[in-house]
């Protein structure tokens, strides 16, 4: 715990300014003037903490000291440095200013210099386990957040087990809101940033009450600015905690609603029962008068790879009056979906499905000959023309299994649809460009990729490891150059470090996700959120990170802690 | 699911107001019935939020749950449906969930639900705690369903599979104990389920073309509904399926003619058969593998002649034969299977589970003959080598070329093999032949040995009709595993050590779990047991009688089974094997 936070020298000048600088006499300066000179003015501290402001003056014949009206013991010497302690009081919201005035007094002059301080976020103390490759040296990564911090502006909160999907949103007053999944605590946070990122408070927006104990994994944002409307944000709900049934599919959130309505969920039912890892709308530029959403299915079935991509067309902004699709191939030759090789392309198209219940959708699919895939997971589309965002990426996870060799991938694949032109559910391509199970390929190091982020370049894939025959290492994060097909290794994590450091045993394997391009939103070039699921690293005193207004049952919830890292100077 | 507590019965009565809609069809057809159906839905689960909030202060246990589940049991045939996966969590009974999806990803969980409610309330001190985690959960997922739930895209026919699956789910589970195994109250709750269905055919009369149709079903209803009227361990369940059951089936297929409905799908179930324990009554691509290749009779033809041909092993010794004699039901009447750690099942209505090998390993047949193929122990060869074997017999060649578009494949070996082991499912057994109404040969005797297995005897909460193996009906979605403690010797001494499910995640929660087989043609495959331990059926309900491995003393706290004496007498036990014993189909 660390309510108080002594912030170290916060340091300002005030100097006496002495006319007569440039005599080369000794002689004694003139008294009869004060002149301040400022540094720096402005500060920000997480509230509830007690800053030392400290400040040099030079001054002569001083009479009096104060710091907001509070008297400063001063001596008799040219040069002094004082402190002033100040307290930003808990109540303080993110950004909100508060002066500390000095105030020099001598016998015919009064001098006055204003401190700023802001109330601000915070960053976490625990290092960053993620073991950045020599050729992305220059990266900066910066823990941001951990389960085991508390924020001072919301002592309570917890950043629960698992956290994935996120959205960033841009605040009005300058700070930005982030909506966060956090995926084995069944609940969505929302997490204040102030203007410089750093976490300043947190809270649930919506808890395993609503969702019935449905963990909400992958999610996104729509904004106006990439969708023409919203904010919303779109969280897939996916396993549940009673672990043989499900509340599955699109769950939509209101970025600013109340936490008073965290207990009441709203699910697209026109979206359709899958088994929603994720559900993500691409930008409006791709179709001028249609809002399109893809939802990435899950389903993990030991024989018959069925795990579909599901489509959700709708007119411009209308997310419960549109009709829904699933992909299907149709070149000659594909049953499966390892009946595509890396790198060829293949005909795709989308049939329309009248079912929305769990059980008969997935029927349904099967029945029309949907393609099934071992696993989809993330989705994102890529950025930068109307062209480009008729591009979608998705992740495959993959699961080992004898009964599916032939069938369904292993080691996971990451594939590429593109839509056509015209209208989304006419004609597609599909391509699987990277195929972990491919000896000799160029993804043959994939150990089940998970969670995808597309930029106008690149696509971030991240791992979460599955336990695959043959795969060794932690879960890596992997640049793949959309334009050359290069594909690089950005970092791994060090759980070999982590465990030292008592980050949980190496023994289970973190996942990385939620990886989010923040270059816009916060208009700095190159910046990135990523999280991490860090398996097994628990509370030492065998309690849980697991905020109680997110899931009641603390004592039989998830244990384990999540981190959040911004990551800058990675292309786009 | 086995109920765990088998001890404390309290009859509830259930005063049921029985509120015929005598609504004209004119006032009927100016509103849609789903929007009624949804209306008259949606005032039920608010019914059970507002006796959630009471268990949640503290008040009234036992009259706030009476009421609740009433509900609970009113909403069932809309809510299993439209929220399956709510209505079975909601359900659940009170044994630890736990589901392994990957070697890194299992997870395990108390469940919250009416059955933990039920034995929570009924204990001698019920723990506030508890009820109040049950209570908040349930009410949590009624406020999401009186949000979330969307009748807009339903049609006649979804209308029809939730009648059909209503009166299935009784008679399969409703009147077993299945979900009631406190107060035994299944036979009361089945009334409210029927009350329910009564009220809901009335919504939709207006779709009746044929008034006597419709009258037909109230009469129905009400007859069965008095028959409901009894005592639990004496109900006559052989009767009210053949009476009952098979009377709504034959209705209900005259419905889907009245309205002309098309069905666009088939579930679990096809969409017409006359009667549940049929062969017809199963959608073969339900439980199939690939489904473009199921029912094709030249390819049954085709799988039996793999299935019996040993030069597809490696020491060209063994053929699935070896293992799964047709005489013996496809067993090997063998304690062991040579060189096996367990026992050779039985490959009849093998075809009808959704989890394969007695530790629900492999997820379909295909799957399955994967691991026989590769087993050092059993064929010792890969299916590389064996596509070869096939591709290079000119007979086996052709006949795959002229079955299967892409002629001999892998896939297409085990496609034909499974489509065989999917064929062994006749349901011509005298007890099927008694059910369906074709012959009047069962005793009495063996008519109560149905009646104890389904009522008393429990052995239905995890043998489900009609298969009696562990598929749980209606959806027959899932194959359960349950942990009963089977001995390692016949002396009952120990518990076996073969872990079980435990060996595939090494889940200590899994351990000793076991698929539960079917008891069909159970008089054929002796010795019994994973492990083959009993030689006879007297056994085994001495075994089952005396409360599994917990009764009989050993270290199974999670057993599933009640742990105390099902209080079987000797003519009782005798009157189920004489049961079982019908069960054996007729061979062609």
């Amino acid at each position: 715990m660390k309510n108080i936070l002594k912030f170290g020298l916060i340091v300002a000048v005030i100097i006496f300014s002495t006319i007569a600088c440039n005599d080369e006499s000794d002689a004694p300066e003139p008294i009869d003037s004060f002149s301040a000179i400022s540094g720096t003015e402005s500060y920000a501290v997480p509230v509830n903490t007690t800053v030392t402001v400290t400040v040099d003056v030079r001054a002569r014949g001083l009479t009096a000291l104060t710091a907001n009206g509070d008297a400063i013991s001063f001596t008799d010497e040219l040069e002094q440095t004082v402190t002033y302690d100040f307290a930003i009081p808990q109540t303080a919201t993110v950004g909100q200013e508060f002066t500390v005035k000095f105030v020099a007094t001598t016998a015919d002059q009064t001098d006055e210099f204003d401190v700023t301080v802001k109330a601000g976020g915070q960053t976490s103390g625990v290092p960053v386990f993620l073991q950045l490759a020599p050729e992305f040296g220059d990266v900066k990564i910066t823990n941001l957040l951990t389960s085991q911090d508390v924020l001072n502006a919301s002592p309570n909160f917890v950043y629960g087990s698992m956290a994935d999907g996120a959205g960033l949103l841009a605040n009005t007053d300058g700070s930005f809101t982030l909506i966060n999944n956090i995926e084995a605590d069944f609940s969505v946070a929302r997490i204040l940033l102030d203007e410089d990122l750093k976490p300043f408070s947190g809270e649930y927006i919506l808890n395993s009450m609503a969702t019935g104990g449905t963990a909400q994994c992958s999610g996104s944002l729509i904004s106006m600015e990439e969708h023409g409307f919203g904010p919303l944000y779109l969280s897939g709900g996916e396993w549940t905690r009673t672990p043989d049934t499900y509340a599955p599919g699109v769950y939509r959130l209101d970025p600013y609603g109340s936490i008073a309505n965290a207990s009441t969920p709203d699910r697209i039912t026109a979206m359709g029962e899958w088994i929603t890892e994720n559900a993500v709308a691409i930008g409006q530029n791709a179709y001028s008068d249609k809002t399109v959403v893809f939802i990435g299915d899950d389903n993990s079935d030991n024989s018959v790879p069925q795990g579909q991509l599901g489509m959700y067309v709708g007119n411009k902004g209308d997310l419960d009056g549109g009709k829904l699709y699933g992909l299907k191939v149709s070149s000659l030759g594909v049953d499966w979906e390892v009946d595509m090789e890396e790198g060829t392309e293949y005909t795709a198209e989308f049939v329309e499905l009248a079912e929305r219940d769990l059980s008969p959708l997935n029927t349904e699919c099967l029945d029309k000959g949907v393609m099934g895939f071992s696993r989809l997971e993330d989705i994102d589309w890529r950025r930068g023309s109307a062209a480009n965002e008729r591009e979608i990426y998705f992740a495959v996870t993959g699961r080992e299994r004898e009964a599916l060799a032939g069938r369904g991938t292993f080691a996971g694949r990451i594939y590429r649809v593109v839509l056509n032109e015209n209208d989304p559910t006419g004609t597609a391509k599909i391509t699987c460009i990277l195929d972990g199970d491919k000896v000799g390929g160029i993804a043959e190091g994939f150990h089940s990729p998970d969670n995808i982020l597309v930029t106008e370049n690149y696509a971030y894939i991240q791992e979460d490891p599955n336990g695959i025959t043959g795969k060794t290492g932690f879960a890596k994060l992997y640049q793949y150059n959309l334009n050359t097909g290069e594909l690089k290794t950005v970092l791994e994590c060090d759980q070999t470090a982590a465990a030292a450091a008592g980050f949980g045993p190496d023994s289970r394997t973190w996942e990385l996700t939620g990886m989010i391009d923040v270059s816009d939103v916060t208009g700095r070039d190159n910046t990135f959120i990523l999280i991490t699921q860090n398996h097994g690293w628990e509370p030492a005193d065998g309690s849980a990170f697991t905020d109680p207004t997110a899931v009641s049952d603390v004592a039989n919830s998830r244990k384990e802690g999540s981190m959040l890292f911004l990551v800058e100077g990675l292309g786009r | 699911m086995m109920r765990l507590i088998n001890t404390y019965r309290a009859y509830l009565l259930i005063s049921l107001v029985f509120l015929f809609q005598c609504t004209s069809k004119e006032t009927q057809q100016d509103q849609n019935p789903f929007s009624s159906l949804r209306e008259n839905y949606m005032g039920k689960l608010s019914g059970i939020e507002k006796c959630m909030d009471q268990l949640i202060e503290g008040n009234a246990y036992r009259s706030n749950l009476s009421t609740a589940r009433q509900l609970f049991k009113e909403v069932e045939v809309v809510m299993a449906f439209t929220e399956a996966s709510d209505y079975k969590s909601l359900n659940k009974p009170n044994i630890l969930i736990v589901k392994e999806e990957d070697q890194t990803d299992i997870k395990i969980a108390d469940p919250l639900s009416f059955q933990v409610l039920e034995e929570e309330i009924y204990a001698e001190n019920p723990d506030s705690a508890v009820v109040k985690n049950s209570a908040e959960f349930i009410k949590g997922r009624m406020q999401f369903l009186m949000r979330n739930t969307s009748f807009s895209h339903y049609k006649n026919y979804h209308f029809l599979w939730m009648i059909r699956k209503g009166i299935i789910r009784v008679a399969t589970t409703g009147i077993t104990g299945f979900d009631s195994p406190v107060l035994a109250n299944s036979l009361n709750e089945a009334k409210l389920v029927y009350k329910s269905i009564d009220e809901m055919i009335s919504l939709f009369s207006a779709n009746f073309k044929d008034d006597d149709l419709l009258q037909q079903w109230r009469s129905e209803i009400q007859a069965t509904i008095k028959d409901l009227d009894g005592d639990f361990d004496t109900f006559d369940r052989f009767a009210f399926i053949k009476n009952h059951t098979n009377k709504q089936i034959n209705l209900w297929n005259l419905t889907v003619e009245d309205w002309q409905v098309e069905f666009p799908l088939t579930l679990s179930l096809n969409n017409h058969f006359a009667s549940l324990f049929s062969a017809e009554a199963f959608n073969p691509v339900h439980f199939s593998d690939r489904r473009a290749d199921v029912g094709n009779q030249a390819k049954i033809v085709l799988g039996r002649k793999l299935f019996n041909d040993q030069s597809l092993s490696k020491d060209g010794k063994m053929s699935c034969a070896t293992c799964h004699d047709k005489a013996k039901a496809f067993t090997d009447g063998l304690k062991l299977s040579k060189g096996q750690l367990r026992n050779s099942p039985t490959l009849t209505y093998a075809g009808l589970q959704k989890a394969f090998f007695y530790d629900n390993r492999a997820g379909s047949l295909e799957g399955q003959i994967v691991s026989v193929i590769n087993s050092e122990t059993e064929f010792h060869t890969s299916v590389e080598e064996i596509t070869g074997k096939v591709g290079s017999n000119v007979e086996y060649s052709t006949a795959f070329d002229s079955l299967y578009k892409d002629g001999v494949t892998d896939h297409n070996i085990r496609n034909a093999m499974a489509n065989y082991i999917r064929s062994l499912a006749p349901f011509n057994s005298k007890f099927d032949r008694n059910i369906r109404g074709e012959e009047e040969t069962l005793t009495s005797l063996e008519v109560q040995g149905f009646n104890i297995f389904m009522g008393k005897g429990s052995c239905a909460t995890c043998h489900f009709p009609p298969v009696f193996n562990g598929t749980v009906p209606p959806e027959f979605a899932d194959t359960e595993m349950e942990l009963i403690g089977t001995p390692e010797t016949a002396a009952n001494k120990e518990v076996d050590d073969d872990a079980g499910r435990f060996n595939i995640f090494k889940t200590k929660e899994r351990k000793f779990f076991f698929k539960t087989p079917t008891v069909r043609n159970v008089s054929l495959t002796a010795p019994y047991m994973h492990n083959g331990v009993y030689e006879s059926l007297d056994q085994v309900m001495d075994f089952y009688n005396n409360g599994g491995g917990a009764g009989m003393g050993f270290n199974v706290p999670l057993q599933t089974l009640p742990f105390d004496s099902l209080g079987l007498t000797n003519d009782e036990q005798k009157a189920v094997i004489a049961f079982m014993e019908t069960l054996t189909d007729q061979s062609d």
